[in-house]
């Protein structure tokens, strides 16, 4: 499991990521499919992922729906037009960050 | 898999309320999130409340409700930005207001003031506060918030005490002093000696510290301002040539009185009625100055020496004095008026005088050219010492025309 130090930077990314691939989500459903594509290596703490779910969504990146379960009330996450835009932006400005990375600690050539 | 029921869900929130999370938003958030794990993790017919109980403490380190302070400042940063904005743009405007209302004031133009007023007000009511609070927000300490907090309280007791100065409104003297007190003696010592530890802050301390001192010196001579000495000394002496005017006609209507009153075939009651009224306005008139100047002074009556009275720049005395709060004539300046028309009554009709050698008590011009009530352009909002002087200048008017009327009785 990675610190959640590592983690924190990259929250926004890694949610804004999952719903470009799964078009719409709910909190718990984030967790567990973050838990399951890492192989439980990275794992949200509910502390830091919803005060960043209603941030991105105050930030108009995201929009919701919220269903009734019985009592419950379930509020579906999905990508906004900005959202979509920032999602790209947000992966490749982490793959250029892995990149400098990568050469600054010595694991590899810069690639340009 | 575990089925949770509605009375394990009602149980559920009011936990979650119980510890302090109020964003509704947010608790059904957590609900739906316990109930996933719950459901997911929990044999069928498990410790529901067991299980609860030692999943909630996974979601913080000390207290539910840090999930909530977390989102609030998340959504507040999410503000920065725009406070930040705001901030640089009301920024801009004030000094562009300020800017402007200085340049037309020294151009006499007119909207002056409402430059200087819109200027200072935008920036004392929402440049500085958002300044405070953005870098508020980067101070950790909470002795660097106190230091920010006492300088910004000051800085806009300073601006807005700068304002009513300018505008001449009442209470900037109290302002400016207090507002440079707080920012030399309490806000100064502080942030001097907090920062000059600190070798990266150092250079900048010592020099803010001295721009703050010279800019609360610069102040401090505004509100401690008094008429130039040589100004002072002119009014003193422009004073003491209308009074030697004034005594010297005295003398001579005195002299005159004496040669007409010898005149056998001239009417002595009216001539008695002309030398006692001459008399008793000037005496009144002279009552009035002495009382102006012992209340403005705030010194007994017998021992003032208009010499060294005549140069005062206070004004509010005698308008307080001599004036109601509607800007109207009351108490002795009325009576005054009233002495001065029915003298002006009484030797047109007794002595023939035209109107051009009578006490001129119609409209007149005032400082800011408009016309205005013969009170009013004398003694409203007047310094005392032209106040004196403008009373001498009735005194002298009164011997004038009594000096006329013995002339026509030759």
């Amino acid at each position: 499991m990675y610190s959640s130090e590592l983690i924190k930077g990259t929250l926004k990314t890694i949610i804004l990521k999952l719903l470009v691939e799964n078009k719409r989500m709910y909190g718990y459903e984030i967790t567990a499919k973050v838990k399951e594509l890492t192989a439980d290596k990275i794992q949200l703490t509910e502390g830091a992922l919803y005060p960043t779910l209603h941030a991105l969504e105050a930030d108009g990146l995201l929009e919701t729906e919220t269903e009734y379960i019985g009592k419950r009330v379930r509020k579906y996450y999905s990508l906004s037009q900005q959202g979509k835009k920032t999602a790209t932006e947000k992966v490749n400005e982490f793959a250029a960050f892995m990149d400098t990375m990568k050469f600054l600690l010595g694991l590899a050539p810069e690639a340009n | 898999m575990y089925c949770i029921n509605d009375k394990q869900i009602d149980y559920i929130l009011n936990d979650i309320r119980a510890r302090g999370v109020e964003m509704e938003d947010l608790q059904y958030n957590l609900l739906d999130h316990i109930c996933c794990l719950i459901e997911q993790n929990l044999e069928e017919n498990g410790d529901f409340e067991g299980f609860y109980k030692k999943t909630i403490p996974k979601f913080y380190k000390h207290e539910l409700w840090e999930i909530e302070e977390e989102t609030i400042t998340l959504l507040t940063f999410k503000n920065y930005y725009t406070m930040k904005k705001i901030m640089l743009v009301s920024g801009t405007i004030s000094a562009a207001f300020l800017t402007i209302g200085i340049f037309f004031k020294f151009m006499h133009w007119p909207g002056a003031s409402m430059g200087i007023v819109l200027g200072i007000t935008i920036a004392s009511f929402l440049f500085l506060p958002l300044l405070f609070t953005l870098k508020m927000r980067e101070k950790q300490q909470s002795k660097d918030k106190l230091i920010l907090g006492i300088g910004m309280l000051s800085a806009i007791a300073m601006s807005l005490g700068i304002m009513f100065k300018i505008m001449h409104w009442p209470g900037a003297n109290m302002m400016g002093l207090g507002s440079i007190l707080a920012m030399v003696f309490l806000f100064l010592p502080i942030y001097f000696f907090s920062g000059i530890r600190n070798p990266e802050t150092k250079v900048n301390t010592i020099v803010s510290s001295l721009v703050i001192i010279l800019g609360s010196g610069l102040f401090f001579t505004l509100i401690n301002t008094r008429p130039s000495a040589t100004i002072e000394r002119t009014n003193v002496l422009a004073n003491q040539h209308t009074q030697n005017s004034y005594e010297y006609i005295l003398k001579q209507n005195a002299l005159s009185y004496e040669i007409v009153s010898k005149d056998s075939t001239l009417k002595q009651e009216e001539l008695n009625k002309l030398r006692s009224t001459c008399t008793n306005l000037c005496n009144s008139i002279e009552d009035l100055k002495l009382k102006l100047v012992s209340a403005s002074e705030g010194i007994d009556i017998k021992k003032i020496d208009f010499n060294t009275m005549y140069g005062g720049g206070d004004y509010g005395v005698p308008s307080t004095m001599l004036f109601d709060d509607n800007g109207n004539a009351k108490g002795d300046l009325k009576q005054l008026r009233k002495n001065l028309s029915d003298f002006n009554a009484f030797v047109s009709q007794a002595y023939g005088q035209k109107t051009e050698n009578l006490i001129n008590l119609g409209q007149q011009l005032n400082a800011r050219d408009e016309m205005v009530s013969w009170e009013v352009s004398n003694f409203y909002l007047t310094p005392i010492s032209i106040v004196l002087r403008n009373l001498t200048q009735i005194q002298l008017d009164v011997l004038n025309v009594e000096a006329n009327c013995y002339a026509v009785s030759r």
